[in-house]
């Protein structure tokens, strides 16, 4: 601890903002940006001939566009828990890695907002959803937890972004007083003075922040009091998506542990990609000594645990359907998900989410990349299926035998998902260019501060 | 209570700075009267300065740190952060409107039954009553830092050392305390590392008088 100075700190984590990208980057930044345009051609291909583009059918309504927007809800979901819950906990090791998983939050989060709209069908009057009356003079029915859904995400998503760039400001400022002002590049006759327009574009950024000890008394209060409100936000949000399934009689969704078993559930696969990004970016921005292996091996520890929260769900799942005596409730589980025509997709959620994550009980597991990449990868493959799991498998076979039918990805389906996870790499590639992946200021204030009391 | 002549906002109680120019204040230098900044390396030294100045008696201070030191508030005289006051009635309102809204529609407006449930189901109102509020908390938790912080769009900020957000504290005193010599010798004794003249005046006609390596400076009395 004791090599570190405030200098050091800065250096280390502006340094990828200020050093021309790698090759790996632009490898990885147009790979994610060409991937992008399979959503854009998805989407375009939806709204031309309609959302016969893609494999839902009259029994699976809600095919792939619901589980990848729950799939995303819970990326962001995890990136909360580190950014406001440990916060509110005061676990002063989250600021390694709290602003990785507020970006995270931020830009999971808006890829999970496009799907409800584009599930709709009719994304152009989407704005019915809002408390306004439509065509038929009809207000949304607030009775119902579709409709909350829509003020869940609303304010989680409008919370995240703000309590976001809240935390970015104080970096921002550093960044906008190290900018070269002097740095330019000739192209022939013509100079382009870059350096003065990065330092105008971070100073209007930060918003003129000066770092003062008012400024500081009041960011602190205010930045607490965003974890304390998007604590119950995140919660309520993911609630709210798991009683709108549970509230229906679909067997396989009609289950009060819902809630819980999504909250748990989302935690577990947003830290699994948390893992994912941090791993190779600690090494490929050279911040092992902020992203250390302690923070690994403390994510994998509550990954470890919500994880296990989630295996134990999936067992109770098969004990209620059991002493439910409900034949439909036996029926999906026991025959549908165990032997049906999607039980793959049933066993591989099981290998990915709870066998493979057996591996995090060996602490030298835990502490060894590549085994934590692994283990991070699989879980985000089987979280994946969890959802398809609950959505188009209990839809596939519900209490009639005449409306069983089964679901298929489309070739828009693929380009959608695909283009979904090239969105959020873009997205966030982009990010680790222009803005320092550790909270430098937290950062500081974590390694170098001695509390002081007054007398 | 406000100072009469101040302008305070209803909800936070905050002063507006409308009036606060020249009135001697615990954190801000006022109006135009230089003071002299003393840039530390340390944070110790720093605190050790300001508690140093706070005991001498001195008032009109300002400081600048790279990150919240805990526990220099009290030292400088400044009182608890009342935000919280803001984002609460803010908050309270947004649950008010929101639960009235579903009220007014689902009940008054247009009722319709469903599923024979009754018309003020206001069990089922609980969730977005607090999604609303709790957003608008938020909104206002931002818009009420940046009003506290004096945060706007600035392209041309400037610190008395650059800095100040990155490794250095600061710590600046009026001229309105001391004579300016006097003060140059005090932050020399408490381990400065560089002191310098601040003044929005000077700094218009001279933008290189600052700490070496420092930008032009400007008026900071609403820092």
């Amino acid at each position: 601890m004791s090599s570190f100075t405030a200098q050091k700190i800065t250096d280390d984590l502006t340094a990828p903002i200020f050093r021309r990208p790698s090759l790996a980057w632009w490898a990885g930044f147009l790979t994610s940006f060409g991937l992008m345009h399979a959503l854009v051609i998805a989407v375009a291909a939806y709204v031309w001939g309609g959302y016969g583009a893609f494999g839902v059918n009259s029994t699976v309504g809600w095919g792939n566009d619901i589980v990848t927007y729950i799939y995303w809800i819970g990326i962001a979901v995890a990136g909360t828990l580190v950014s406001s819950v440990l916060l509110v906990f005061r676990q002063k090791w989250r600021t390694g890695v709290n602003r990785a998983t507020e970006a995270m939050t931020v830009f999971a989060i808006n890829i999970a907002g496009l799907f409800p709209l584009i599930h709709t069908g009719r994304p152009w009057v989407d704005f019915w959803l809002m408390p306004y009356p439509n065509d038929l003079a009809l207000y949304p029915q607030f009775k119902s937890p579709i409709v909350w859904d829509v003020f869940a995400i609303t304010g989680y998503a409008t919370t995240s972004v703000l309590f976001f760039y809240l935390g970015l400001l104080p970096d921002f400022a550093t960044i906008r007083d190290k900018c070269n002002v002097n740095a330019a590049l000739r192209l022939g006759p013509v100079t382009i003075p870059y350096g003065k327009i990065q330092r105008m574009v971070y100073a209007g950024l930060s918003l003129g922040w000066k770092g003062t000890a008012a400024n500081w008394r009041h960011y602190e209060r205010a930045y607490t009091q965003f974890a304390w409100v998007a604590t119950p936000l995140v919660i309520g949000m993911h609630s709210t998506i798991a009683t709108l399934l549970a509230v229906s009689l679909v067997p396989g969704w009609h289950a009060s542990c819902f809630p819980p078993y999504f909250v748990s559930g989302a935690i577990f696969g947003g830290l699994a990609m948390a893992l994912l990004l941090l791993v190779p970016l600690r090494s490929a921005l050279k911040l092992q000594e902020y992203i250390t292996i302690n923070h690994i091996d403390g994510l994998a520890k509550v990954m470890l645990g919500v994880g296990m929260i989630v295996s134990y769900i999936y067992v109770m799942e098969f004990y209620t359907a059991w002493y439910s005596e409900s034949p439909f409730e036996i029926g999906q589980f026991f025959d549908y998900r165990m032997h049906g025509g999607h039980a793959w997709s049933f066993w591989l959620m099981i290998f990915c989410n709870v066998v493979c994550l057996q591996l995090f009980w060996v602490p030298k597991f835990r502490r060894n990349l590549w085994t934590v990449f692994f283990v991070a990868f699989m879980a985000n493959i089987g979280m994946w299926f969890e959802r398809f799991n609950i959505v188009v498998m209990s839809l596939e076979h519900d209490h009639l035998p005449v409306n069983w039918n089964h679901y298929a990805f489309t070739g828009f389906d693929y380009l959608l998902l695909a283009g979904s996870f090239g969105l959020f790499f873009t997205q966030f590639l982009v990010f680790i260019r222009v803005a320092p992946i550790v909270a430098i200021a937290e950062v500081k204030q974590t390694l170098l501060h001695k509390p002081t009391h007054h007398a | 209570m406000p100072e009469p002549g101040t302008i305070v906002c209803p909800i936070t109680g905050i002063d507006l700075g409308v009036a606060a120019l020249g009135r001697p204040d615990a954190t801000a230098p006022a109006g135009d009267a230089p003071f002299v900044a003393g840039s530390f390396a340390d944070e110790a030294s720093f605190v050790a300065a300001a508690k140093a100045a706070r005991a001498a008696g001195r008032k009109n201070l300002q400081s600048w740190m790279p990150y919240p030191v805990h526990g220099l508030d009290p030292i400088l005289g400044l009182e608890r952060s009342l935000i919280g006051r803001a984002v609460f009635s803010v908050a309270v309102i947004g649950f008010v409107l929101c639960f009235a809204m579903q009220f007014h529609l689902m009940v008054e407006d247009w009722p319709i039954i469903y599923s024979g449930k009754p018309y003020a189901t206001w069990q089922l109102w609980i969730v977005p009553t607090l999604e609303f509020g709790l957003l608008l908390g938020a909104i206002v938790n931002l818009l009420a830092a940046f009003h506290t912080c004096r945060l706007v769009p600035d392209p041309f900020v400037v610190l008395p050392d650059p800095r100040t957000t990155d490794d250095r504290f600061c710590l600046a005193i009026s001229t309105l305390e001391a004579p300016q010599a006097d003060l140059e010798a005090w932050f020399k004794a408490q381990g400065a590392s560089e002191v310098a003249v601040f003044s929005a005046t000077k700094a218009k006609a001279d933008p290189e008088f600052l700490i070496p390596g420092g930008a032009p400076a400007k008026d900071t009395s609403h820092a």
